[in-house]
């Protein structure tokens, strides 16, 4: 239903000039998010403090009027679309970082602060943001927090939740919560910060965080190992860990990625006729902490891969060489599309002794139904991407892609695993949380929305 | 091969359409002057897709216009996993869609020789024409265009501060024309002449200017294809009857314009291609071989500014950096830009301010720093926004 005039108006009065949108041709692409998904928005605001985010969450209950928050809409599970209309509302404009603080170990940031800005912000004051994930440089921490984003470096550090202290949230009806606090330590009361993120934007709208800082680590390097076949790949990080080495981040990157990677541009594990030095897996490792303990765990870390015998190992120590090695995992989800214009998205997580179980079953379903599957990532913490490439103009192809998942998503939760690992649930798997968690459980987190948005007005029909 | 006309025969890549991966956020400077996600390469792609599909309530005018609004940068092509360019899609949409913008942009260029002295010398009468200085409707565009006028003004050049002392004779025994684009040709004739200079130090024999045209890059960006095979074509012209020399150009993005005659189908004749790109390499390359000394009214800061195009392998400033040392900074960020951006600066002057605004900010030049680049573009555009006592010139300005 479209915005009534006295809406429009108040909304005008509240954000001037280019603050509100509603022409279709500007509404368009803050209808949709990475995961392609579209519906028209029926109005865009870009606040630029918390008032007028209280205000405008007052109209939205008053009015009973759908409210999306978005970041830079890089959701891959839909959270971004404003799929009942009603107002999308940009972080765009709440994008400073207000106090970093060296003694406290804190960073306080609005949430459409880039993630990757914040990092560098706080390295330059020998200070350290752990999160990393792959979109860190075009993704917002607002959006870190509404989904937890995870990323490389969590099978050392944890995920976003890992490092919130306090959340500044403006809940349906434009009252303000402040939860948490600066301190470290702080088990007061129940934990209202840790329920805000990861909660998909659906039970308040965060304007402010307090995150956690550590020294900045003094030095780091990384190992790329390509090895000759999957299970060596597999078996190596076993060696790793049975080596007594957590390192920051250990990515897998199986065949189909190696070679998808190799045709975006030179690939370390081509030869110089572009021709794939092995057909089996990758692992990429990065090691951080003083400069003697990187020094020392380095040639640990490669004696340990070197038992299984890779065809290709390249060391990384400046971070220019680094940087080069990890560009080409994070271009991997853009690069998948090379197997076909469409793809369906998963980021399962197995319990780590099971990964292997489930790369071998992942790979029995893509046999199967003849379609590609890359299932590749964060190995180290047994979350890994499943992507399902196909063609959705070619119904037969969709069809057996919607199996794949049915199959991929089922093997998951056999193995006692779970359907998400950072990406949250969205819109895409929404279809799956009952059946992995039972219904006591969701209808226990629908009570916790209803008592906190009564109206249901936060990004409706999302997550849960 | 690509080039930054952005107009590469990427036939079957240019039918993928955009994954709304948003890693274009990350560069495009008119989002980062802007934080307008609407203006953003991904929603152009978006709004072309919609175009196309004809979905209800999408008017083709407004989001022609809204699509319009792009910098013809080119950073998002190279930040594209699939390496999609808005300036080229632009291209073929403004091709296909002709509208007042870029019609502007090719009375500007093709009548460049009357227009552009007679519009500086326009716009120092600016306060008087429009007293309001920046209100809204024609009076409020023109006194955005003002700026941007007054810059080419060309009384306005950097006092000389670094003279040739010793040169290499690497150009014994070679003929070498300069191609000095619009900017050089009708308001900086100093370039030129610096340029000619350098050459004839290092043993040229620098042949008269033919009547070239201007380089037909931004006509292209502005989906005028005809205008600018027309200058292509005469241009070619021009230097063949010039005996084919070494064809020299300082402005990069001219440099970048030509070099992309080759990809073209012009009537090029056996070997032909390669004696025209023989020369076009970036100006520093020549410049380098010769020996400076600076001189004592020096500033003591400089900032480089690198443009969008024709930076090449960064040539421009290793030469800056080797000559002036620790004085020059080339700090910089992936979302850079000066703002020119062709017909933006005609259509939406306010975002192009807005972009040169942000620019400025990052560097940050106190009172009586320079900033120095190798584009005439940047040059007009970032002189138009410094501060009066901040001095913006082309790097050859401050050769004796």
């Amino acid at each position: 239903m479209p915005l009534s005039l006295s809406v429009l108006r108040a909304l005008q009065a509240l954000f001037p000039g280019d603050g509100l949108l509603v022409k279709p041709e500007e509404t368009l692409i803050f209808g949709a998010d990475a995961s392609r998904k579209h519906a028209p928005a029926d109005a865009v605001v870009r606040p630029e403090n918390t008032e007028q985010v209280a205000e405008l969450l007052s109209l939205a209950q008053t009015e009973a009027i759908p409210v999306y928050p978005r970041g830079r809409g890089t959701n891959v599970v839909g959270g971004c679309v404003p799929e009942r209309g009603g107002i999308v509302v940009s972080t765009a404009r709440l994008n400073r970082i207000l106090d970093i603080s060296g003694e406290d170990f804190a960073v306080v940031a609005q949430p459409g602060v880039i993630t990757g800005e914040l990092q560098e912000a706080c390295r330059a004051r020998g200070l350290f943001y752990a999160p990393d994930p792959a979109s860190a440089r075009f993704a917002t921490i607002g959006g870190n927090l509404a989904q937890n984003a995870g990323g490389m470096r969590a099978v050392k550090y944890g995920t976003t939740r890992d490092w919130v202290l306090g959340l500044t949230v403006v809940l349906p009806g434009g009252r303000v919560l402040t939860t948490g606090s600066r301190c470290h330590k702080d088990v007061a009361g129940l934990d209202l910060t840790r329920l805000f993120v990861g909660s998909e934007g659906t039970l308040g709208f965060i304007t402010e965080a307090i995150l956690k800082l550590v020294p900045l680590p003094e030095a780091q390097a990384s190992l790329l190992a390509v090895f000759a076949s999957e299970d060596d790949a597999l078996q190596a990080a076993r060696a790793v860990f049975a080596s007594g080495i957590l390192p920051t981040a250990m990515e897998y990157m199986p065949a189909e990625v190696l070679a998808a990677l190799a045709r975006l541009g030179p690939a370390p594990w081509t030869r110089g006729t572009g021709e794939l030095k092995s057909n089996g897996a990758a692992l990429l490792m990065r090691l951080d902490g003083s400069g003697e303990a990187v020094a020392a765990d380095l040639p640990r870390l490669r004696r340990a891969v070197e038992s299984l015998a890779p065809a290709h190992l390249e060391e990384a120590r400046t971070s220019a060489d680094e940087e080069a090695l990890w560009e080409m995992r994070r271009q991997i989800n853009q690069a998948a599309y090379q197997f076909g214009p469409d793809k369906l998205s998963d980021d399962i997580v197995v319990p780590r002794g099971s990964v292997g179980e489930a790369v071998r079953r992942i790979r029995a379903v893509s046999r199967e139904l003849g379609l590609t599957i890359l299932a590749f990532g964060h190995l180290g913490d047994g979350n890994l991407h499943v992507n399902i490439m196909y063609d959705a103009s070619d119904p037969d192809q969709a069809a057996r892609a919607a199996r794949a998942k049915e199959g991929v998503l089922g093997l998951t939760i056999s193995l006692g695993g779970t359907i998400s690992g950072e990406h949250g649930v969205g819109l895409t798997k929404l279809p799956w949380l009952e059946r992995m968690r039972g219904r006591e459980n969701v209808e226990a987190m629908r009570r916790i929305k209803t008592a906190l948005d009564p109206m249901g007005i936060m990004n409706p029909g999302k997550a849960y | 091969m690509r080039h930054c006309d952005h107009q590469d025969a990427k036939s079957g890549e240019n039918r993928k359409s955009c994954i709304l991966c948003g890693k274009c956020l990350e560069v495009c400077p008119l989002y980062a002057a802007t934080t307008r996600e609407e203006l953003s390469p991904k929603a152009k792609f978006f709004l072309a897709q919609a175009m196309a599909g004809q979905t209800p309530g999408i008017s083709e005018k407004i989001a022609l216009e809204l699509a319009g609004k792009c910098l013809s940068c080119g950073k998002c092509e190279k930040a594209c996993p699939l390496g999609l360019c808005v300036p080229e899609l632009l291209s073929g949409l403004r091709a296909a869609h002709p509208n007042i913008e870029s019609k502007l942009w090719q009375v500007w260029v093709e009548k460049a020789r009357v227009l552009w002295p007679m519009m500086a010398t326009l716009s120092r009468l600016m306060p008087r024409l429009a007293p309001d200085g920046g209100g809204g409707g024609f009076k409020g565009w023109l006194a955005g265009a003002a700026g941007g006028l007054r810059a080419l003004d060309s009384r306005t050049r950097l006092a000389p501060w670094l003279k040739p002392v010793a040169f290499e004779a690497c150009g014994k025994g070679r003929k070498a024309v300069l191609f000095p684009g619009c900017v050089a040709a009708h308001v900086k004739p100093h370039w030129t002449a610096s340029a000619a200079k350098i050459l004839a130090g290092l043993g040229f024999t620098v042949l008269p200017t033919p009547d070239f045209a201007c380089c037909g890059n931004t006509l292209g960006h502005a989906g005028l294809k005809d205008a600018q095979l027309r200058m292509q074509l005469k241009n070619l012209e021009a230097w063949r009857e010039t005996g084919r020399p070494e064809l020299v150009s300082f402005c990069a993005t001219c440099r970048c314009g030509l070099r992309a005659y080759v990809s073209r189908d012009l009537g090029w004749r056996p070997d032909e291609r390669e004696a025209w790109l023989a020369g076009l390499a970036p100006f520093s390359e020549l410049a380098r071989r010769a020996v400076y000394e600076v001189l004592p009214n020096a500033p003591a800061t400089v900032h480089y500014h690198t443009p969008c195009h024709g930076a090449g392998g960064g040539q421009d400033a290793d030469f800056l950096r080797k000559v002036l040392g620790d004085r020059l900074k080339t700090r910089t960020r992936k979302n850079l830009c000066c703002g020119f951006g062709g017909a933006l600066k005609l259509s939406a002057p306010e975002l192009s301010d807005a972009v040169a605004k942000r620019c400025l900010d990052f560097y940050g030049p106190e009172p009586n720093e320079q900033i120095l680049t190798g584009c005439s573009g940047c040059v007009i555009q970032l002189r138009a926004n410094a501060a009066e006592s901040v001095g913006v010139g082309h790097w050859l300005e401050i050769i004796e």
